[in-house]
């Protein structure tokens, strides 16, 4: 028999709410990681390419 | 019975000596495939090394011949103190320059391992300064580090800094200048890295995971260990490489100012091709490839701490 999200019990809705949270922030936490990530990435090639840049335009 | 086992005996006789003597006609084509490099390793290797040791234990002005003069040269060693000036520029060099080579080229590593868009890019970038010429790379930083119209500099007063170092014109900052510059050529390692991040088996990850372990454990628990025989690696190389650093200390500042980045492999030059005394360059030589046999053997025994090779039990 399916339950409906009404009919469901406090306990069980508790639960469901609690596995969202977790994946919102599981998602929000893999985003920063990715942010973290390209920000590094692109610092640290701009610190990298600059110098060959600067040479050049001088 | 006896006659059979006899001409058996004279069969396997008979294919030893015809395998002997192709045995031996191999040999002979091995020795004159590898007759070029053992000619070339005589005369350019073994010999300039043989050559050296015996003039280090001579005086030698190139003008004269050469004169013995026994230990003389080592016991001058002793008491010479731009050779300890040396000696404390080549170690802190080598100690700056590996230490933040081998940390930044595996944190680079460690990110171009991720899956992110224009990964070949970012791996080509960060790779593109080790492919520069040694010269190349000393002009380019002379003209960064240069204190007035720099680029570091105009960063820093972009920045706010008020009273910017003056990098290679200051006996403070000129080594710390040196080291931040061999950080740019880090990509070499980084590859190497790589090659180790991407050769840990996927299957430990996935049993760590079963485990219980976050992204953090995991670091710490596999990739550190399995990484530990290149990380060792690429020490060793670093300070064999960073110990006989030469041609950009030369060409960027000659040893100074105040002798602040005079290294072994300046002064020892110096002492061959500007004051003409072979036999003391020598016993210098010497004296750094002992120091570097002495840094390596140590480092071979701390490895037992700290070095993992899978399937090795007696390792930690």
């Amino acid at each position: 028999m399916k339950i409906s999200a009404s009919t469901q019990s406090p306990p069980q809705a508790d639960h469901r709410r609690a596995v969202e949270q977790a994946k919102a922030r599981k998602r929000i936490a893999w985003l920063l990681g990715k942010l973290l990530v390209y920000s590094l990435l692109i610092g640290g090639a701009i610190i990298f390419i600059i110098p060959f840049m600067w040479m050049v335009s001088t | 019975m006896l006659q059979q086992e006899m001409q058996s005996a004279g069969l396997r006789r008979g294919k030893r000596q015809k395998l002997g003597r192709q045995a031996r006609r191999e040999e002979r084509e091995f020795y004159l495939f590898i007759s070029p490099w053992i000619a070339g390793f005589i005369l350019f290797g073994a010999g300039p090394i043989i050559g050296s040791l015996i003039l280090s234990f001579t005086e030698w002005s190139l003008l004269e011949p050469p004169k013995w003069v026994g230990l003389a040269n080592f016991k001058a060693l002793l008491s010479d103190q731009f050779a300890r000036i040396a000696l404390f520029n080549t170690i802190y060099y080598g100690l700056g320059s590996v230490f933040l080579g081998v940390t930044v080229s595996f944190l680079l590593a460690l990110l171009l391992n991720q899956k992110v868009f224009g990964q070949a890019l970012f791996r080509t970038v960060f790779y593109l300064p080790s492919v520069v010429s040694g010269i190349a790379v000393a002009l380019l930083w002379i003209n960064i580090f240069n204190p007035d119209f720099g680029l570091l500099n105009q960063v820093l007063r972009t920045l706010g800094v008020q009273d910017p170092p003056g990098w290679l014109v200051s006996p403070q900052w000129a080594m710390p200048a040196l080291i931040l510059m061999s950080v740019w050529s880090a990509g070499g390692s980084m590859v190497i890295y790589l090659a180790g991040l991407q050769s840990i088996p996927e299957h430990l990850y996935e049993a760590a995971s079963i485990d219980g372990a976050g992204r953090w454990s995991k670091f710490w628990h596999v990739t550190v260990p399995m990484m530990s025989p290149i990380i060792f690696f690429n020490l060793i190389v670093g300070f064999i490489t960073s110990l006989q650093a030469f041609v950009q200390i030369f060409v960027m500042t000659n040893g100074g100012p105040a002798n602040a980045t005079l290294v072994i492999g300046l002064y020892l030059y110096r002492n061959a091709f500007e004051f003409f005394k072979m036999g003391y360059a020598s016993a210098m030589s010497w004296v750094l490839f002992v120091v570097i046999i002495a840094i390596t053997i140590c480092q071979f025994i701390l490895a037992r701490r700290w070095v993992y090779y899978e399937g090795d039990l007696q390792g930690s």
